[in-house]
């Protein structure tokens, strides 16, 4: 308990300086490296730190010169110093096997929360490369997603050939919204695994995260498991909201502000029946899926829920147009419709 | 409790095994067989026999292992990845390292302290290769194959041995590039290290000859050896048996030209008592303090002696008369495990680490397990010791045992006939020389190490025979005498300019001490065989040399050759320059030497000068040059936009490439409507500037726009800053 205690107190003290270090970083990251989406990395931009084993191969050679001194033994004194040369030598070929190299990255990245995306770089170098490595910069988000799945989260690769090539660097979708996409990490240990040779670029694009695909909870507890159905009666309710129809249009007005008590009060009164029923007036119409007549729920809940109905029309191609509060999407379903929708998800 | 989990979690993470090819595997393996290469030597052979054998079955099981993936996945060995198999389970790993950790320690007594260390960490790096489930044990792999590689210098430093301990230094590197880039050629991973290999040389070199050579810190277990070279007891046979070896003992270079090959009396030590059969250095009396010789002594009792023998070097210093022209050279003595140095008469020596001794003989204060070099000035025509102290003298009259009595009576036969000390001394010499006696390595057999025996009647014998019994005759006549011990010329290596002295070199002679004359040298071995004095081996001495010392495969054929003896030559040079100038690169040669280099720097001051403003100069060209490309390229107006342009973006304004100008300040206007009046007069200025013909703008307008677009920053530059403190 103590310890816990303990712990907190000190994270509460720490954190607050461990952010307000990482905001200067940032900062003096975009000072130091401007955003572009193309980059040439060289002297400015290419940071070098000693790995651990760089710290305790220091240590190693200084306990040779020990060792030599000791023994005052000149050969044993001439290999510590050879190897810290070797060293500083070391130091500047991993700055070399990553200096020089020019990256262009032209594409935004769009997908679900939650989700794994591939952004796409393109590499042109001079010379072969070594050992590089790309991931994104997504610290603590990362850690908390990495725990839940498997999935690589950076792409090495072995040689680098001369010339152009496509490399596609793995991207966890952490939040919904319309946002810039982090600084892509480009490191390297080639050499000795002494040095770690790193850059953060910014390539000035943006993330579209739609919010997260989710099936109407009450829909699942009632029909558990069978997948098409389930479809189906989404579909169904959100149909079950269109406007234009005119004995909803009452029956809107009457039960305005708790739409979910009255389709769970229905539910228990009349079964599964009522659902079917419904769907099959609606089949007729044109498909709106509006914002407004979602059952209650927060408002990334009935977000995500719109997010699987456009998502699942979409799959099934069927038309719809979509009504958020602040806009409307004229009914279409063509993909860049489909697409159009999840962006306005994404921004709202 | 969280942080349980968070090590669980990592854990996991870490828990995906290591994988390599079988190249890196194999690269491993040889290396590690090369590492303890350097070490053969110096292993027990238990620990020999474990390390083989861990090796082997090592060998065979990744060759199993590689077999069986090349002939599943048909790709290249570099491509055929798999981690380490456990070969043995931990818990038996465990005991190995337990059983052989208490083995070590058992053995501890017999091995020494360094010894048991050494086998600790090869038996270490040994059971290492068991375990590599991570890229952790990869590095530690490595780094111990490195320690162990050099740990082997502590026991041999010869050129060719360093050399390649050096490279296999570098080689041990190539795993670490195996992992990071394992689908690269050998040759050009080979290529890449020997470069970086290169390039870490120039540094290393600056360092070794700049960098202050430091004390050591604290005491080490020395290594430890049987001794080799003279012994501080000689019997009659004992400096023939050594004269057969062709070890080296040490190496001269005298910076002027070296005295004659009969001057090159190098002493190593005085033997002052005898008890009729061997000669003793003097362990009572006035000699104790300088017993430091003797092995296994503790630490703080040498530190004692070692004062003693100090303060008597400030007395009996008052007995030396130093005269004459002082001759200075460079000793490189190879380990002996003894104390003695080697130096002609009488040395000085401002080493602080070099001693010297009542009767003139110098000593290293501990004891010479690596080549030592030290430095050394001698005056050959010094009078050492004109008066003797009653105590010296008493104990260089001593005859403690009388089972010489017919040496004995020709002594003071002698005494009745001469009344002069070298008289005497000439009488005996003389019949040395007349009366047939033999010089030979090979002597006949005495009876109890008599002397009587071989002066009266087998007359053949080798230095120690002579001079044994020259000193013991002129002890019976009351002259004050001793014999000494070291070696009597040696070898000019003419290519390295130096003098090499083997055991074979190894020599007896007497110092009798005459009233005003002192100590003086007498060499009975001169009487007997001048040439051996003036040149060497004679060429039946030579002859019989070589018969005793060849063993089943006689080189003789070969070294008699000229090509061979010719090319012996140039590498022993090379190893000698090694030797001198790395191996003996001590704090005070460095000093000197540096010294040296300031005063060349100072001598060549104004070149010096020159040369730096030179390098000033280019750099500071370079830097222009640099600074030119980047800025003034562009005209004083499109600088500014540009200024503009990062300064928006360093408050998150941020103009697209595809935009244009126009496009931008658009984006402005409606983005950011407070910066648009500023903006738009700037992008003005920039577009009138871009976008008229040169020709056009007179040098008037030119600079009306700069003012303006100037002024237009400074305004942004300030509403950007109340924008980012939230003022509006």
């Amino acid at each position: 308990m103590l310890n816990r205690q303990k712990n907190s107190v000190f994270s509460a003290l720490v954190s607050p300086i461990k952010a307000f270090m990482q905001r200067r970083f940032n900062v003096w990251l975009t000072r130091r490296i401007p955003q572009g989406s193309e980059q040439r990395i060289n002297h400015r931009n290419i940071f070098i730190v000693p790995t651990r084993f760089g710290i305790s191969f220091v240590f190693f050679i200084l306990l040779l010169f020990l060792l030599g001194t000791n023994y005052q033994n000149n050969v044993i004194i001439l290999i510590s110093y050879l190897l810290g040369s070797f060293y500083i030598v070391v130091l500047n070929h991993s700055f070399f096997n990553l200096s020089g190299l020019r990256f262009q990255a032209s594409n935004s990245i769009q997908g679900f929360v939650d989700s794994q995306v591939y952004f796409p770089i393109v590499v042109s170098n001079s010379k072969t490369r070594f050992n590089v490595s790309f991931s994104f910069d997504q610290g603590a988000e990362l850690t908390k997603l990495t725990a839940q799945q498997t999935k690589p989260t950076q792409t090495t690769i072995e040689q680098l050939a001369v010339g152009e090539s496509h490399i596609k660097v793995p991207y966890l979708i952490g939040k919904r919204g319309h946002y810039a996409l982090s600084r892509v990490l480009i490191r390297s240990e080639f050499g000795f695994g002494l040095f770690k040779a790193w850059t953060r670029l910014d390539f000035a694009q943006q993330v579209t995260a739609y919010p997260k695909p989710i099936a109407y909870a009450w829909a699942e507890t009632q029909q558990d498991g069978d997948a098409e159905k389930i479809e189906n009666k989404v579909e169904s309710h959100q149909d079950s909201f269109q406007a234009g129809q005119d004995e909803f249009h009452q029956l809107q007005h009457y039960q305005l502000g708790e739409p979910y008590s009255r389709v769970a009060w229905k539910q228990v009164a009349r079964g599964q029946g009522w659902l079917t029923k419904q769907y099959q007036k609606v089949l007729s119409g044109k498909l709106q899926l509006d914002f407004d007549h979602l059952p209650s729920g927060t408002l990334e809940q009935r977000l995500s829920w719109l997010s699987y109905a456009i998502k699942d029309c979409s799959e099934q191609q069927i038309a719809f147009s979509l009504k958020l509060p602040n806009q409307t999407i004229a009914y279409d379903n063509s993909p860049q419709h489909t697409l159009k929708c999840l962006a306005a998800l994404a921004r709202y | 409790m969280a942080n349980i989990k968070k090590r669980q979690s990592k854990n996991n993470s870490d828990i995906k095994a290591l994988m390599l090819n079988s190249k890196m595997y194999f690269g491993l393996l040889a290396l590690q067989l090369l590492n303890l290469l350097t070490l053969v030597l110096q292993f027990h052979w238990l620990y020999l026999l474990f390390a083989f054998f861990v090796i082997t079955l090592q060998f065979a099981l990744h060759v199993k292992l590689a077999r069986k993936h090349l002939k599943t996945s048909s790709t290249s060995i570099a491509d055929n990845q798999y981690s380490a198999p456990k070969i043995l389970p931990s818990w038996l790993i465990l005991i190995l390292a337990i059983t052989g950790s208490v083995g070590i320690a058992i053995g501890g007594k017999e091995l020494g302290l360094l010894l048991s260390m050494v086998h600790l960490l090869c038996f270490a790096y040994s059971l290492k290769m068991f375990e590599i489930p991570k890229r952790k044990d990869v590095y530690q792999l490595v780094v111990l194959g490195i320690f162990v590689a050099t740990s082997s210098l502590i026991f041999i430093q010869s050129i060719y041995f360093s050399l390649a301990v050096i490279l296999l230094v570098f080689a041990n590197f190539y795993v670490l590039l195996n992992l990071f880039a394992p689908k690269s050629a050998v040759s050009a991973q080979a290529k890449l290290l020997g470069k970086l290999g290169l390039y870490s040389i120039p540094f290393a070199v600056v360092l070794f000859v700049g960098f202050p050579k430091l004390s050591p810190f604290w005491e080490v277990p020395s290594v430890k050896s049987a001794t080799v070279g003279l012994s501080d007891s000689v019997k009659i046979g004992d400096i023939a048996n050594l004269a057969l070896s062709n070890e080296l003992a040490f190496r001269v270079s005298f910076e002027e030209n070296s005295p004659k090959h009969s001057q090159l009396y190098w002493r190593a030590m005085v033997l002052d008592d005898f008890d009729g059969i061997t000669w003793r250095q003097d362990q009572r009396g006035s000699g104790h303090g300088a017993q430091q010789g003797q092995r296994g002594q503790s630490n703080q009792r040498s530190q004692n002696t070692y004062g003693s023998a100090r303060l008597e070097n400030s007395i009996n210093s008052a007995y030396v008369d130093v005269r004459g022209a002082g001759v200075s050279y460079q000793v490189i003595a190879e380990p002996s495990f003894q104390s003695w140095l080697f130096a002609l008469d009488f040395a000085t020596s401002e080493q602080s680490d070099v001693g010297r001794r009542s009767d003139f003989a110098l000593f290293y204060r501990g004891i010479i397990s690596q080549t030592m070099s030290y430095q050394v000035t001698s005056y050959p025509e010094a009078v050492l010791a004109p008066r003797l102290s009653r105590a010296s003298r008493q104990l260089n009259l001593t005859l403690s045992t009388q089972n010489n009595p017919r040496l004995l009576a020709k002594a003071q036969q002698l005494r009745q006939r001469y009344q002069d000390d070298s008289a005497i001394v000439n009488h005996v010499l003389a019949e040395f020389n007349q009366n047939n006696y033999f010089y030979t390595l090979q002597p006949p057999g005495l009876n109890n190490n008599s002397l009587d025996q071989f002066y009266f009647d087998t007359r053949a014998g080798f230095c120690e025979h002579y001079a044994s019994s020259f000193t013991y005759l002129m002890r019976a006549a009351g002259i004050p005498a001793r014999m000494v011990v070291g070696y009597l010329g040696g070898e000019f290596n003419s290519s390295g300019n130096y003098l090499s002295v083997y055991q074979r070199n190894a020599h007896a002679w007497s110092e009798i001490w005459l009233p005003d004359r002192g100590w003086q040298r007498v060499d009975p071995t001169a009487a007997v065989d001048p040439e051996r004095v003036e040149r060497g081996f004679s060429s039946n001495l030579m002859q019989e040399h070589s018969n005793l010392s060849s063993g089943l495969f006689s080189m003789q054929a070969l070294r008699a050759m000229q090509w061979y003896k010719q090319f012996k030559m140039q590498i022993e040079a090379l190893d000698y320059q090694w030797t001198r100038w790395v191996i003996g690169y001590t704090g005070q040669k460095q000093h000197r030497i540096m010294a040296q280099i300031l005063a060349s720097l100072k001598s060549g001051k104004q070149a010096f000068y020159w040369l730096m403003s030179l390098v000033v100069l280019a750099l500071f060209v370079g830097w222009f040059k640099q600074r030119k490309v980047k800025g003034s390229s562009q005209h004083k107006i499109t600088q500014g936009y540009l200024n503009t342009l990062t300064l928006l973006a360093q408050h998150n304004v941020v103009k697209e490439k595809s935009m244009t100008a126009q496009q931008f300040a658009k984006y402005i206007e409606k983005n950011r409507p407070e910066l648009s009046a500023s903006f738009s007069a700037i992008t003005a200025c920039f577009e009138q500037f871009s976008y008229q013909a040169a020709a056009q703008i007179n040098e008037q307008q030119l600079a009306e726009y700069l003012t303006t677009l100037k002024l237009h920053y400074r305004r942004l530059r300030w509403q950007l800053w109340l924008a980012k403190l939230g003022i509006h």
